[in-house]
């Protein structure tokens, strides 16, 4: 459980600086922002995996977490360009992998708890 | 244990997630066009009821006035020869009979003849486009206009004519404003508050929605414009009442 207090923590301060911050981006820019956020969840659970699995490496996560939120809002943002909506291929991508890293983190989390001789 | 470069990493992306997420609560997703409140109904109920109290002021007043002329006129003297003049020439200017000068407007549509016709749209109706065109300069004002130097009174017209021209494309090239044909470029002038009817024009994207069909929609602010007298047939220059 003290594993996520850290990150608690991290997210708290986060949202205060933005509450605190006050910055206000236009409804335009609303779905690169939703489209980015969607990415960085799926690279947090993501972490989250690879933490539980024993093979979690902070350079992987890092880069991950970054490349992935601005690839999602650039794609967003090429596809606003071309007319495509490509937020929506962002969105069904990172659904499907948060999903699938979610249902593993799940089965981790019971194997662990359930039968932990195991492990 | 966890290492201080995976907590460092965790602390950092959350800290990034958490700001994104906050960027969320400070955006606006409620429609630009929000349902009226009761109190806003009220206030513009109020307002529009206040501006027509003083439009049925003002039309009092002046049927005041055209009583008293009318009858000093009675009186078969000079003055009221004038009065009957000026009784005259005001109506003359209201239905549009007169030569109006004044600041206002001009704008300009026209297109390449040479376009070829946009797929799945049979023709553009031009006339539907000069009406709303017309329509939206009168509701932002304009006290006077004409298109193509025929003036437009309460009784005109704009009629699409397709086949008068033999070209092929999407524009007829040909329309009747009161019944006499005239030929694109269409050039609309309009007399009244040039900053308003320019406002009208900008708030409706009526130059997009020309310009998305190819056609040119260019307006020229105007320190003098002058608008001809309507010359076409009047209500009941052929027909006449029975009876009266």
């Amino acid at each position: 459980m003290k594993q996520f207090l850290l990150p608690l923590a991290g997210l708290i301060i986060g949202i205060l600086l933005g509450l605190v911050t006050k910055i206000h981006l236009p409804i335009q820019y609303a779905s690169y922002l939703s489209v980015a956020i969607l990415a960085a969840l799926d690279t947090v659970f993501g972490g989250i995996k690879s933490g539980m699995q024993n093979q979690f490496d902070h350079r992987v996560f890092l880069t991950g977490f970054f490349s992935n939120t601005l690839l999602a809002a650039g794609l967003a943002i090429v596809g606003s360009f071309l007319g495509i909506d490509l937020a929506l291929a962002a969105v069904v991508a990172f659904g499907v992998r948060i999903f699938n890293n979610l249902a593993t983190i799940r089965h981790l989390f019971l194997m662990r708890k359930k039968i932990p001789s195991q492990n | 244990m966890m290492r201080a470069g995976h907590k460092r990493a965790l602390f950092g992306v959350s800290v990034v997630l958490g700001f994104m997420l906050s960027l969320e609560f400070y955006i606006d997703r409620t429609p630009t066009q929000s349902p009226y409140t009761s109190y806003y109904e009220s206030s513009q109920q109020l307002t529009d009821a206040l501006n027509e109290s003083s439009v049925l002021g003002k039309t009092l007043s002046r049927g005041q006035h055209q009583l008293q002329a009318l009858g000093e006129a009675t009186r078969h003297t000079v003055l009221g020869v004038r009065l009957l003049q000026q009784e005259l020439n005001a109506l003359k200017a209201a239905a549009g009979l007169s030569v109006v000068k004044g600041p206002g407007i001009a704008i300009k549509i026209n297109y390449d003849p040479n376009l070829p016709v946009i797929p799945g749209l049979r023709y553009v109706d031009e006339a539907t486009q000069l009406q709303m065109v017309v329509n939206l300069l009168d509701a932002s004002g304009a006290k006077s206009i004409a298109i193509n130097d025929q003036r437009l009174v309460t009784t005109s017209t704009i009629r699409s004519v397709n086949g008068l021209n033999a070209q092929v494309g999407p524009f007829s090239g040909v329309l009747q404003v009161n019944g006499v044909p005239i030929q694109a470029p269409y050039i609309l002038m309009a007399v009244g508050s040039a900053q308003s009817m320019v406002n009208a024009l900008n708030v409706e994207g009526i130059a997009a929605q020309f310009n998305i069909l190819e056609q040119s929609f260019h307006v020229t602010q105007i320190n003098a414009v002058t608008l001809p007298a309507y010359t076409g047939v009047l209500p009941g220059r052929y027909a006449m009442e029975v009876g009266l």
